[in-house]
């Protein structure tokens, strides 16, 4: 019993060291990653960018053929996102490419999207607030029951009681047959706060694939189908509820095309960005009237698209690439592999082996001949054959334990 | 004999025991106050709102206390045997070795796991009424991984005390530091769903390394 349980902790203590080692050596060795904070430039028809030295205090406004710019001409060559300060400096043009603008207007044509796989690989409760979309009031309330998506439909619960509502869920799955819609759902997205300024319920597809609109209008159910390519198999969505009202949701499909579900006419247009995973990259689109600046960004590439707003096609686009991601540190020597239980892309917690590298088995080695000329004395066994072996693969992390366990 | 054994084991944490329990009811109480509270000063809905939008169960002060339960526990069944020389008595019992320390430790764990069975137990007869079944097992699910460090908890403490050499028990220590820390690593609801009972039977399994400390005591490694 005693000799499994050798091995055992010997297990253990590897492991703990293949989790710990690297976790220290990146701590040591942290580095601020930054790229530079930039946009597309409706007036300079080009990127602009501020650049940030080391310490953070000299602040460079340029583009991407290297002019530079002073803060208050900077302001200027932005004027959709500087705008307010535009207008406390009285600056703000009347027109800007020949369309007339206010500072309202920029505002509501204004938007700032953003999404991370953090918010999306994540469990989560699947009951659903349906808000009163036409609330004769001017601010939205939270309703007092949820909604949940059986295999077979829809039930609300009322919250105080913890009771299904079964008249209301009646109500809505009847409503629910009547669209046909096919159970169980597959994807679905909303909005449940009451501080936006409207809202637009939830967009949901079936379990055939097919995409609707539901929303609460006086006590009401809405469910509307919306009609899309055949071929499109909508993953992931987002309902936008922008001040512009031009937009229902984002919306992503398997082969990971971005699209946008325009308002009112329901219409799936596609963006013309690089494809885009949700689930593997962060972003965040900047939008106003005339243009999106869409950056799509990973642990390594930041791409950046300058899309037209009104046709959704790409204008222009830059990328910026962090070359000390693909630097060859020390750790690839040190460490043959990582483990780690945490990660900055999902909220779940399970063993990760990563950053495999075979630069290590060098150092492998080296320790495998220091534990054999150590323990040469020490007769052969099965155990001091597994901790070779081990120390052969893990390197450092099966050598010390190999060391400290030393009788 | 095992049962002269675990009555032995009984007499020595009886009242630990009833302590733990007493710790770990007044804590339950005081979150299921807290949520009484919100209900009563807002609304049920407000209640169910938080739980929904944050990673918030209500239950967050009760963390560390599973933990401090299985550590004790541990510590007040083995520190009185390695200190007054009884283990060396109990390993001249006659019986196997490893069935007088596999009773020791399975009373240990088994006392634990009513504990924190009934607890949990507890916790769910309060919620039934008040949540739906969805937001239940995700305030249960989020709590799970704090009662079996408890458990873990007991497990190292018991294979330290055991360890004859001092030199050993330092990484025995830091070793259940590190092994304990993999249960408080997220702090996000729900986050150890796909491997808590892989952690659970690692954990079980982990118990019986005080089996090593015990024949390393045998061996009079000094």
């Amino acid at each position: 019993m005693s000799k499994t349980y050798k091995i055992i902790y010997y297990i253990l203590l590897t492991a703990i060291l293949a989790w710990l080692l690297p976790w220290f050596y990146n701590l040591a060795t942290l580095k601020k990653e930054r790229t530079p904070f930039t946009l597309y430039s409706e007036i300079i028809e080009d990127f602009a960018m501020i650049n940030v030295n080391q310490n953070e205090k000299d602040l460079r406004y340029t583009d991407r053929k290297g002019d530079i710019y002073t803060e208050r001409q900077f302001d200027s060559i932005l004027p959709m996102f500087y705008y307010r300060q535009l207008v406390t400096d009285n600056r703000l043009p009347d027109t800007i490419r020949g369309v007339p603008v206010t500072a309202s207007k920029i505002r509501r044509e204004n938007f700032i999207f953003r999404t991370r796989p953090l918010d999306i690989n994540v469990h989560h409760p699947e009951l659903y607030s349906l808000l009163e979309s036409r609330s004769k009031r001017v601010d939205l309330t939270m309703p007092d029951d949820v909604f949940r998506l059986t295999k077979n439909g829809i039930e609300f619960i009322d919250m105080e009681s913890n009771q299904v509502n079964k008249e209301k869920s009646a109500l809505f799955q009847s409503v629910f047959q009547q669209k046909e819609v096919a159970f169980p759902i597959r994807t679905i997205a909303g909005n449940p706060t009451n501080r936006k300024e409207y809202d637009e319920g939830y967009l949901f597809t079936d379990n055939e694939g097919k995409l609707f609109h539901l929303k609460q209008m006086q006590g009401r159910p809405f469910l509307r189908p919306i009609s899309i390519d055949a071929d499109v198999q909508i993953s992931q969505i987002w309902v936008t509820e922008f001040l512009n009202r031009k937009y229902f949701g984002f919306l992503t499909d398997v082969n990971n095309q971005f699209y946008v579900l325009t308002a009112p006419d329901y219409s799936l247009v596609k963006v013309e960005i690089p494809p885009f995973n949700p689930k593997k990259e962060n972003m965040t689109i900047f939008g106003n009237m005339f243009s999106w600046t869409v950056v799509q960004s990973d642990k390594k590439d930041e791409i950046l698209t300058a899309i037209d707003a009104k046709t959704l096609t790409a204008i222009d686009s830059m990328a910026y690439h962090n070359a000390d991601k693909d630097k060859t540190g020390l750790a690839s020597y040190l460490f043959p592999l990582q483990l780690s239980f945490t990660s900055t892309k999902d909220k779940f917690f399970y063993p990760r082996l990563k950053d495999f590298s075979y630069r290590a088995l060098a150092l492998n080695l080296v320790l495998l001949v220091v534990y054999v000329l150590l323990f040469r004395k020490t007769k052969f066994s099965t155990t001091k054959l597994f901790k070779s072996l081990s120390i052969a693969v893990l390197g450092v992390f099966a050598f010390i334990p190999a060391l400290l366990m030393r009788e | 004999m095992i049962k002269a054994i675990l009555y032995k084991e009984w007499i020595k944490i009886r009242y630990l025991f009833l302590l733990a329990a007493v710790i770990l009811m007044a804590f339950t109480a005081y979150c299921q106050l807290r949520i009484g509270n919100v209900i009563s000063l807002r609304s049920a809905a407000h209640l169910w709102e938080i739980l929904l939008t944050r990673d918030n169960t209500f239950y967050e002060a009760m963390r560390y206390v599973p933990l401090f339960s299985g550590v004790l526990l541990a510590l007040f069944q083995f520190v009185p045997e390695m200190q007054q020389k009884r283990l060396k008595l109990c390993l001249h019992l006659p019986l196997p070795q490893n069935k007088i320390i596999g009773s020791m430790l399975g009373f240990g764990v088994s006392l634990l796991i009513i504990l924190f069975v009934v607890t949990y137990l507890i916790i769910f007869l309060y919620l039934n009424p008040i949540l739906a079944p969805e937001l239940i097992s995700r305030v249960m699910l989020t709590m799970l991984p704090w009662f079996v460090a408890g458990i873990a908890g007991y497990a190292f403490v018991a294979f330290t005390v055991l360890e004859p050499t001092w030199k050993r028990r330092l990484l025995n220590i830091l070793a259940g530091v590190a092994f304990i820390r993999i249960f408080y690593l997220s702090g996000y609801a729900e986050a150890y769903n796909q491997v808590i009972v892989w952690l659970l039977i690692i954990t079980l399994a982990l118990a019986g390394l005080s089996f090593l400390s015990v024949s390393r005591f045998k061996d009079g490694v000094q």
